[in-house]
């Protein structure tokens, strides 16, 4: 095969690819959009592509919207906003009574006018108490209705094997699921299975080949083993053998290849993202690409096609002879019925109802004007109603918001220079979980917060004690540069050989266990001598989960005592740790951007964050997202350790940041589900700074019971008004019971990203949906920082924020389902019950608070302090970012402060846009002339 | 014998637990999980009470729940002695803990007062059954916890968690049919179903069985044994029964605790409650030997290809399975009973926390091709590992047994088993050596495992004791067991081998790295064949895809239904000498009758009666041709020639026959209905000539069936009132939109499939227990009717409930009204089970109620 159409093959496989997402292992749990292949593409036309192909929602069902109306949540003035901004102004005229186009979508939205499929329409009519009426109506209508076509086009929105499903009831689909199942399942296995599928090293078409020769009628293919082996050695060869043999036209063949993707969307997904990996140890062992993986896949969707269509029409599996079988078919019956026009009368009356249209208005209409309501009701189907919900209710968050800002850039002091020193500093990471904390934390004493992306500015590798593996602790949109060890302190050698021994037998009886388990003959005996142990940690973990892990830690501690760690932070000969230089640079480039030049307390807290949840796979999506789903631990120490030393301050005083001789950096680490904030290096600590260090202790304790409470109010099953044992009882038992599926809210809520100074939020409460991230625009006349920030932790922000938005919209699809069927797959996913997709995105649990969403499906709405022409300077320079607002993945605010204390909107094509000039502000924030509205898929996809 | 009230309470609470929760949704709060989980464990406390007592005393603790004067059942009632109160213990443990797991772990889940319920239900099913005194409980239980379990698969709008539900139910429902047959050929024999009378008159008994006028005898005992033995493979998932199993992993975590720890260990439990009667049968007990130790190598071994989490669980249950039966076919019936403790509390707590693997996937990540491999030791450090690892391990544990007094060269039992001790310890001990750490360490691991070793040996002698304070009778156990000593020989041998193989492969893996010394394509096949579970998948789809297309040839083909009619005749009026002096009045009669209540080849006006007409008068017709029908069989029949009996004896055969196959093929509900209710109806027949006239049991069997059809059609009347005639496969999911329609229908297919506490399966009970003793092919194609009726009802229910539901059809759920009329219906169905008097006995006496009325009448 020549090497042009290889390359041609797989170009054409990268684009079809755009539809699914990339999905990394659970283990690191990496936020990122379902739809990024797509942000080239507007918003509202990403979503429809992927619904085409993927079958998710973009939007929440229109019946949660209308629940949100009845809440008022959603506010009338909003959805009149977004309403007219593309309603055309028409009326009819119903035997004197006007009805206005408005008046119809309006009661559409609110309504919901769909008719019920067409075969049991009748039955319905029948039981209604006006059915005279509706046949009447229906008799008027009978020769105005036309048939609808909406048969889904074979090859382009339907697969073959689909395409028969639906004929013949046959179960093609799911047969050949569960063979690339199987087959995904034992290859990408990360160390699962005790005994591994063999020839992996061959690559995943190559590894297949190899096996499946020897198979059995895989799911009932006959002669399998023989047209195994006839086919070609290399994947690219074979997939378009396969194109060939199912005679796909080379204009349906992306539209084919998506489908196909598409099909197993969580394992297409996760092999995107591993054949990018090239350093991915997996990967390096056992590749895999999409190629390979269509080659695999479609070799079972030919052989089962051709298999059924002989069988059941007596025609060869090729496209061409199905759609000719399906025409001469289709002729006989084509006609639209009476209950077409049962279906339409039906949806009439209930327009008329919605619309107080009395029955006698109804009857004396004009047909001509009947007809126009039903076709302003056919160009608004329920399935576009989702973009109209989506502004009025992003409207009701952003003018609250913005309501909120401009309370605060208003007040009179704002802006003054601080002058008294505050006690301590504290360093927070972006993460919406910080701004509760933070907020808390500044009520109890005279403490200043920063937020800052949680990996300090340190893209690092790093390993802990007692490991033998480095995790990389940066996001996933930025490379490790450094690796640091955590070592042992000096000065405990004769505790570290008992720890050491004591660690190794307690690993050796792990060991046992596990080559016991994994036998032929041994397991039984086993669990019979061992059996009984399991059943008293059963009755400790359920009935009292809070007394277990205290007790489980502290046996852990007695037999394995933990030893004083430091980190490695300067360069030695082993590569690890960072230069002089880099620390300097470092040190300085977080400060600066940060906005901490000046002013410094006795302490400065670098705090990153982690949780603790037990029985969690999502433990990782818990934890610091800007560490790659790991604790911010090392980052926050590495960083205090680099910043008090004395060369690093000499570097960073010499270039304007004077840092006090009476400083120290101290880090900390939050722990997002009890607020128990912990503090690391203490040995470092100098002697004058023990009472400080004592006062902070104490502080933090008191915000973290404030905290507690304002989150525990939101978790469901405990009430409004909890007294403070119950919530501290509550708070240490979800982090510590096995049976909890939502130990914390997580990062569930995020709507908004505020960039700027602390002054700006100070005295709001953002309700733990902001991400907060300081800077200082007079410290930035550049605009370098904030580019830094926008292309960074911005994006990492928007990802977090499409994540949840699209769990959230779609929990089956695009989000990963209910916890309670959860099956953890070759260690590094997930998949419901024994054979299922590999699940992508959130939990339901998640994001759902019972019936509501508990997560608002909102997009993020990025706020930033800074001059406005800065802001676009920056965007002119970064086309991301510039996509990102253009296709109104994000919406942007400017705080400008600078030149006229207002605030304004970004909008595509159009610049900046006063918020002020208009009331209600939500009406401006809506994005007018929907052209997309009714016009059929863009042509790139 | 002592009787007592409290007995009682430990199955009442997880049942008032459930009614607790199955209050309307306005009632029900988190606030009723927390007092059904208390009142979980006051069941708790009384079962350890009941412990307590069993321990200080040897006779059973008793509560009679009622007395009948039934022949077959004079007193029902619980009877606990010791293994039933170990259980006790252990399921109302597991229950609530498990209970209290769910109310969190499916907390705010749309179905949870559904799944509380019913874990709730299936608590209370599985104490009753531990504590039941006879057969029959223990049987309504049994079939009880098929039902709850595939309910409990809980996601029924997913269509692979409804197929895995249906392959569960039907698998069970196998089981349960040879089990029922198993009853009543133990009545036949015996005639008692009671666990005391029953091993004592086996014992006594000798008969020898000819397997279908074969030459081919097995004793009665052996019948029995084998029939009930087939139920608890089902259960316990027992090769090739254990399909199901895998498949059920589709149901939310904590379920498969409970299943796992609970309602899979019911074949052992049963073995161990039928030990008297199994060990009168060497036989059953090898074949018992042979399917778990088959059962135990194959599980492992899949379990070993697995990828996941949930699925390597299941199959480790399986191979655990396998183990605990083997130990019954040892003869080691209790440690059995300890083996499914140990294993239940193990695989509870491991599913449970099934979602900590990506936590140890993070603390501890592999790397590809683990190539951290140890350096090898020299010779004197084989000659080392192979005394410590192979030698010290046998001192390890035959000398425990030493220290402990337990003879193991009396029995041959012990010996195998101690063989798997040997490989385990063994195994332990390599790890020692793989991992090559410092002496010290090695030394204190050794310790470890001899402490460990002793003390296992010794609870599971303690237990045993307990359980089976006689040691004679466990001897007597182990002797019954004994293979011959050849076999025996063989398999201790071939055990042996397997370690030494298994040491070597071992220190071969240590030299050599990951390659295996044997041939690729023996190491591909071996990794095919477990991979794709033994195969059984493929067979099962080619053998379904078989009977699928060959089914729908018979649907549809006219010739086919004249050839077996024409067959069906010539066959029947074969059995009878032709036409001898039998009146043309008599064919009359049996011709009218034939017409009303169907009997092949006359069914065709019941059919289109129920399929032709419109939908009400169907409804009403069949009620009433059935009904009608009954009456021409009790008034009109009884004097007709007895010749004509075998006549109707055989058409009613093929008409079971032929009905099941066609209801099985349908797609629309009335034909459905129609089929199905000619092969229920043929039943009646069968019965109707072999015992000459209409039984009670009969009639209460044709009346419930005619009632549940009439419920039934009345449900399918309800959907096409709303969304008009639809195919099967067009409509779907309606539990979700119709919680209330769907429960009416949920309760009439149970109903209708047989299944207690509804009067059809006390009828269908009746007619079994009063047929003609033997096995016959009559007998043989009604407990297939029974079992394919589970089959099309099931799959009827599932396809209207479960599976994703159209969301472009308006819904209603059902009306005050209507509620009231499926409630009639079903309380109908109930309350002839509840007539305690005499219907049960009245099928083997003489006298009947039938005759009675007749007489009266004339």
């Amino acid at each position: 095969m020549d090497s042009v159409k290889a390359k041609e093959l797989r170009e054409l496989v990268r684009r079809a690819s755009v539809v699914i997402a990339r999905n990394w292992p659970m283990t690191t749990f990496v936020y990122n959009n379902p739809m990024r292949d797509l942000e080239t593409l507007p918003f509202q036309s990403a979503v429809r592509v992927a619904r085409r192909f993927v079958g998710g929602r973009g939007y929440l069902p229109n019946e949660m919207y209308r629940q949100l109306v009845k809440s008022g949540r959603i506010k009338f003035q909003h959805l009149e906003a977004a309403i007219r901004s593309f309603a055309q102004d028409k009326e009819v005229e119903l035997a004197g009574r006007t009805v206005s186009h408005f008046d119809v979508v309006l009661a559409h939205l609110l309504e919901g006018i769909t008719a019920p499929s067409e075969e049991t329409i009748s039955a319905l009519v029948k039981r209604t108490p006006t059915s005279a009426a509706i046949h009447a109506l229906a008799r008027r209508l009978k020769s105005r209705i036309e048939p609808r076509d909406d048969v889904r086009e074979i090859g382009r929105d339907l697969t073959l094997s689909a395409w028969c499903d639906q004929t013949f009831y046959t179960q093609l689909g799911w047969q050949i699921d569960r063979e690339l199942i199987k087959w995904c399942e034992a290859f990408l296995d990360e160390g699962h299975a005790a005994w591994p599928m063999p020839d992996r090293e061959k690559g995943f078409y190559a590894a297949w080949k190899s096996l499946a020769v020897y198979e059995w009628s895989p799911c009932g293919i006959a002669n399998s083993g023989r047209k195994i082996k006839a086919l070609p050695a290399a994947a690219e060869e074979a997939l378009l053998t396969h194109l060939d043999a199912l005679g796909i036209p080379p204009e349906f063949t992306q539209d084919y290849l998506s489908l196909q993707l598409t099909a197993l969307y969580g394992w297409a997904s996760f092999i995107n993202w591993r054949s990018e990996q090239r350093n991915y140890k997996w990967q390096v062992a056992h590749p895999i690409d999409l190629v390979e993986y269509l080659a695999v896949r479609m070799f079972y969707e030919r052989e089962l096609v051709d298999q059924t269509c002989r069988a059941e029409l007596g025609i060869e599996g090729k496209l061409k002879a199905i759609v000719s079988c399906v025409r001469d078919k289709k002729d006989a019956t084509c006609s639209a019925g009476d209950n077409a026009c049962l279906a339409a009368a039906w949806r009439l009356k209930r327009l008329a109802d919605a619309l107080q249209v009395s029955q006698k208005n109804l009857e004396a209409a004009d047909v001509d004007q009947l007809q126009r309501l039903l076709d302003w009701l056919d160009d608004f189907p329920e399935s576009e109603h989702g973009p109209v919900w989506l502004d009025a209710y992003e409207a009701g968050y952003q003018e609250d918001l913005v309501h909120k800002l401009r309370t605060a850039i208003s007040q009179p002091d704002f802006g003054s220079i601080q002058v008294n020193r505050p006690l301590a500093q504290v360093m927070f990471c972006i993460d919406v979980r910080s701004e509760p904390f933070r907020r808390n934390l500044e009520a109890v004493g005279n403490y200043e917060t920063l937020g800052f992306a949680g990996f300090f500015g340190i893209p690092m590798r790093c390993r802990a004690v007692d490991q033998h593996h480095e995790t990389d602790q940066c996001p996933a949109i930025v490379e490790p540069r450094y690796t640091v060890h955590e070592v042992v302190r000096e000065g405990q050698k004769e505790r570290q050989s008992i720890h050491d021994a004591r660690k190794n037998f307690v690993h050796m009886l792990h060991e046992m266990l596990h080559d016991l388990k994994s036998h032929v003959l041994t397991p039984y005996i086993m669990v019979e001598a061992l059996g009984w142990f399991f059943g008293l940690q059963m009755v400790e973990r359920t009935l009292f989960p809070g007394t277990y892990r205290r007790w489980r830690e502290k046996l852990q501690n007695a037999v394995v005592a933990p030893l004083a760690t430091r980190m490695t932070s300067d360069r030695n000969s082993a590569g690890l740790g960072l230069t002089a230089e880099e620390q300097n640079t470092s040190v300085e480039t977080v400060l600066r951007m940060a906005g901490l030049t000046r002013n410094f307390g006795r302490l400065v807290v670098v705090c990153g964050h982690t949780s603790i949840s037990d029985n969690n796979p999502y433990e990782a999506a818990l934890n610091c997202g800007a560490c790659g789903g790991n604790s911010g631990e090392p980052n926050a120490r590495l960083f205090a350790t680099i910043a008090n030393k004395p060369q690093v301050r000499e570097h960073v005083a010499k270039n304007g940041i004077v840092i006090p001789e009476d400083t120290h950096f101290i880090a900390a680490v939050h722990n997002t589900t009890t607020d128990a904030v912990t503090l690391f290096d203490l040995e470092d600590v100098p002697d004058s700074h023990r009472q400080d260090i004592e006062q902070l202790k104490a502080d933090l304790q008191v915000a973290a019971v404030r905290n507690n409470r304002e989150r525990c109010i939101r978790l469901p099953g405990v009430g409004t008004d909890p007294s403070p044992a119950r919530v501290a009882q509550e708070v240490r038992r979800r982090a510590g019971d096995w049976s909890e599926t939502r130990p914390e809210w997580g990062l569930s809520g995020n709507a908004s990203f505020i960039i700027g100074r602390r002054e700006l939020t100070r005295d709001l409460n953002l309700e733990g949906r902001a991400f907060l991230n300081s800077h200082d625009y007079r410290l930035d006349p550049t605009g370098a920082l904030l580019e830094g920030i926008l292309t960074g932790p911005m994006v990492v922000g928007q990802w977090i924020n499409a994540q949840y938005y699209f769990s959230a919209t779609d929990p089956e699809i695009y989000g990963s389902g209910s916890k309670i069927y959860h099956n953890v797959v070759g260690r590094l996913g997930i998949m419901s019950g024994p054979q299922s997709d590999l699940r992508t995105g959130l939990p339901w649990q998640s994001v759902s608070n019972g019936d509501r969403t508990y997560h608002e499906p909102l997009r993020l709405f990025v706020a930033i302090e800074a001059p406005r022409q800065r802001i676009l300077e920056i965007l002119d320079r970064q086309p991301i970012l510039k996509q990102l607002c253009d296709n109104e993945w994000i919406r942007l605010l400017a705080i400008d402060h600078e030149s006229d204390k207002k605030l304004y909107l970004y909008r595509a094509n159009e610049g900046w846009i006063d918020v002020e000039e208009s009331s209600p502000i939500g009406s401006r924030l809506v994005v007018p002339a929907r052209s997309a509205m009714n016009s059929v898929l863009c042509s790139e996809c | 014998m002592t009787s007592s009230l409290y007995p009682v309470l430990v199955p009442l609470a997880p049942l008032i637990a459930a009614l607790l929760t199955a209050v309307p949704r306005r009632y029900l709060s988190y606030r009723n999980y927390q007092i059904g989980f208390w009142i979980l464990l006051a069941g708790l406390a009384t079962s350890v009470v009941m412990l307590w007592q069993a321990i200080h005393s040897q006779e059973p603790t008793r509560f009679v729940l009622f007395a009948a004067p039934w022949k077959i059942l004079p007193v029902v009632e619980l009877s606990i002695d010791r293994l039933a109160a170990v259980m006790m213990v252990v399921i109302s443990g597991f229950g609530a803990l498990l209970y209290r797991y769910s109310t969190r772990y499916l907390q705010q889940d749309g179905g949870q007062r559904r799944y509380q319920t019913l874990l709730a239900l299936s608590i209370s099913t599985l104490l009753f059954m531990v504590s039941s005194s006879d057969l029959l409980m223990l049987f309504i239980s049994w079939q009880l916890l098929s039902w709850f379990l595939c309910l409990l698969s809980h996601n029924y709008a997913h269509v692979p968690t409804a197929q895995s539900s249906f392959r569960t139910f039907i698998m069970l429902r196998a089981g349960d049919c040879a089990f029922l047959a198993g009853i009543a050929l133990a009545y036949h024999l015996y005639g008692t179903v009671q666990f005391a009378h029953l091993f004592e008159r086996a014992a006594a008994d000798q008969t020898r069985l000819a397997l279908f006028g074969t030459g081919l005898g097995v004793t009665g005992a052996t019948a029995v044994t084998l029939l009930i033995f087939i139920g608890a493979m089902s259960k316990s998932a027992q090769f090739p029964l254990h399909m199901w199993l895998p498949d059920s992993l589709f149901a939310p975590t904590p379920i498969h605790a409970l299943l796992h720890a609970g309602i899979i260990n019911a074949g052992g439990f049963l073995l161990n409650r039928l030990a008297p009667l199994y060990a009168l049968s060497p036989t059953t007990l090898h074949v018992v030997l042979l399917i778990g130790l088959s059962t135990a190598i194959l599980g492992t071994c899949m379990m070993l290809v697995q990828n996941d989490i949930k699925k390597t669980l299941g199959y480790s249950t399986i191979g655990q399975m396998g183990y605990m039966i083997m130990e019954c076919g040892l003869g080691a019936f209790s440690l059995a009973v300890f083996h499914l403790i140990a294993h239940g509390l193990f695989k509870a707590d491991v599913f449970l926390n099934c979602g900590k693997g990506i936590h140890e996937a993070r603390l501890h990540p592999k790397q590809p091709m683990d190539a951290s491999m140890e350096p090898a030791p020299g010779m004197l450090g084989w000659a080392a590992a192979f005394v410590l690892s192979f030698l010290v391990p046998l001192v390890i544990t035959a000398g425990a047994h030493y220290a402990l007094g337990i003879s193991l060269l009396t029995n041959q039992g012990l010996l195998i088993l101690l063989l798997f001790s040997w490989v385990t310890a063994s195994q332990a001990m390599l790890t020692l050596f793989r991992l090559n750490r410092a002496l010290l360490t090695k030394g204190g691991m050794l310790v470890v495992v001899a402490l460990v070793a002793t003390a296992y040996f010794f609870a599971a002698e303690q237990f045993t004791h307990f359980l089976i304070p006689d040691r004679s009778v466990v001897a007597a156990y182990f002797q019954a067991a004994a293979l011959p000593d050849g076999q025996f020989l063989t398999l201790a041998a071939l055990l042996v081998l397997s370690i030494v193989v298994g040491w070597f492969f071992s220190v071969y893996r240590q030299r050599n790295g990951q390659r295996a010394p044997w041939p690729v394509w023996l190491k591909v096949n071996a990794y095919l064949f477990f991979l794709n579970r033994l195969y059984l998948d493929g067979i099962a789809l080619r053998l379904l895809g078989t009977l699928k297309r060959a089914g729908r040839v018979a649907d549809q083909s006219q010739v086919l239904f004249t050839i077996i009619a024409v067959l069906s005749l010539s066959m029947a009026l074969g059995q009878t000498s032709w036409l001898s002096g039998v009146p043309s009045k008599a064919f009359v009669k049996l011709l009218l009758s034939g017409l009303l209540i169907p009997l092949f080849p006359l069914h065709a006006v019941y059919v289109a009666a129920l399929t032709r007409l419109p939908r009400a008068l169907a409804t009403a017709l069949g009620v009433l041709l059935p009904m009608m029908g009954m009456c021409a069989m009790i008034w009109l029949l009884p004097d007709i020639p007895k010749g004509l009996f075998s006549v109707i004896s055989v058409l009613a055969v093929f008409g079971a026959l032929w009905g099941s196959v066609k209801a099985l093929v349908q797609v629309r509900v009335s034909q459905l209905l129609a089929y199905g209710g000619l092969a229920l109806y043929s039943i009646l027949w069968w019965h109707f000539a072999q015992a000459g006239k209409l039984s009670v049991p009969a009639i209460l069997c044709g009346w419930t069936v005619t009632l549940a059809w009439a419920g039934l059609s009345l449900a399918w009347d309800r959907i096409c009132v709303r969304y008009g005639e639809l195919d099967l496969n067009r409509i779907g999911g309606l539990f979700q939109p119709m919680p209330r329609f769907a429960l009416c229908v949920t309760l009439l297919v149970m109903a209708a499939a047989g299944l207690p506490p509804f009067g059809l399966f006390f009828g269908y009970l009746g007619i079994l227990l009063s047929g003609p003793t033997g096995i016959s092919i009559g007998l043989a194609a009604m407990v297939a009717t029974w079992f394919a009726a589970s089959w099309y009802l099931f799959r009827l229910m599932q396809q209207l409930l479960f599976g994703p539901y159209r969301s472009d059809l308006h819904y209603e759920d059902l009306r005050p009204l209507e509620i009231a009329a499926f409630v009639i219906v079903i309380v109908l169905l109930v309350i002839p089970s509840g007539i305690s008097q005499g219907w049960l006995s009245a099928g083997i006496s003489k006298v009947t109620w039938a005759s009675e009325a007749t007489r009266w009448i004339q």
